[in-house]
């Protein structure tokens, strides 16, 4: 199971890692090992950049959403009766 | 003051709400709404991004400030108060009724995310790859992710909403929703890979 030289089960095991990877939550040993082997794979090297990307553009896209009108009013009234044991 | 400081494996945490913490729980309910005020964009964020409805986010935040008051007698500072918080939305969002227009509760398997070899990945990455970031994403493009994220079953939807959009840490994650490290990256993992399917589905459509 190879493609362009490569061994698939090294792909498949790197495919399991790309998130901690990304994360930089690998070793040092570990990590090295991926850059390896993505500076080889064009394949894995297309499923980390597009997993980057995922990432970034999960991140990016994660913005404020405007509070409805009065709702601060709403939890203000929500904690006062609380508190009133009402 | 006592154990203003957590101390989390060799890390020393500080926790900016600790005083004010503290003084409502010594009496002073009436400052609870500081907390309120000061938290409730970002749980109505995290509602939103949970549930989709603004209808469904208010419930979200109005039980969890509930919850948070009824219980904050209770905290004990083993993790930051912020934390211990989202804890509280993150179970008062699990309890909540599934919405019948979402994800069905499943697990994810990497199998299904796996390139067989009949299909391996281009070996040049995808304009959506390359292209600078801010000149990919638009207001359509954030809709899209707002609702591929959504169409993840929750347990997933959780993890990647608390890593990659809260702002949270794998271990933070796996603190607040009481699962372990490992399952934490497991989860994220799978999210991220049906995530990056739907974006694939989205450009390949659009090119
Ligand atoms: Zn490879």
């Amino acid at each position: 199971m190879t493609h362009n030289g490569h061994d698939h089960h090294k792909c498949m095991a790197l495919f399991e890692k790309m998130s901690e990877y990304i994360d930089h939550e690998l070793d040092d040993d570990a990590r090295a090992q991926v850059e390896a082997h993505i500076r080889d794979c064009c394949h894995c090297h297309t499923c980390y950049e597009t997993l980057q990307r995922t990432v970034d553009l999960c991140r990016s896209s994660a913005e404020d959403y405007p509070l409805p009108d009065t709702f601060a009013e709403k939890l203000r009234e929500l904690i006062e009766s609380a508190d009133q044991g009402v | 003051m006592i154990r203003q400081e957590i101390m989390s494996g060799k890390k020393t945490i500080r926790d900016e709400d600790f005083e004010l913490v503290q003084a409502i729980n010594s009496g002073r309910t009436e400052l609870f709404q500081q907390l309120v005020e000061k938290y409730q964009q970002k749980l109505y964020n995290f509602g939103m991004r949970m549930c989709g409805e603004p209808r469904d986010a208010e419930d979200l935040v109005q039980e969890t400030f509930l919850n948070v008051f009824r219980y904050l007698k209770g905290f004990r500072y083993e993790t930051r108060f912020k934390n211990w918080m989202y804890r509280v939305a993150t179970t008062t969002c699990l309890k909540a009724k599934r919405k019948p227009k979402h994800a069905p509760d499943r697990e994810l398997s990497l199998e299904e995310f796996m390139p067989g070899e009949g299909d391996l990945p281009p070996d040049q990455a995808p304009g959506w790859a390359k292209k600078p970031l801010d000149q990919l994403l638009n207001q359509e493009l954030a809709g899209h992710i707002r609702k591929a994220i959504i169409e993840l079953p929750k347990n997933y939807r959780m993890v990647v909403v608390l890593r990659d959009q809260e702002g949270f840490s794998t271990e933070e994650t796996a603190q607040i929703l009481d699962i372990s490290v490992a399952n934490t990256k497991v989860r994220l993992h799978r999210a991220r890979l049906f995530l990056r399917e739907k974006l694939k589905g989205y450009f390949d459509h659009d090119a």
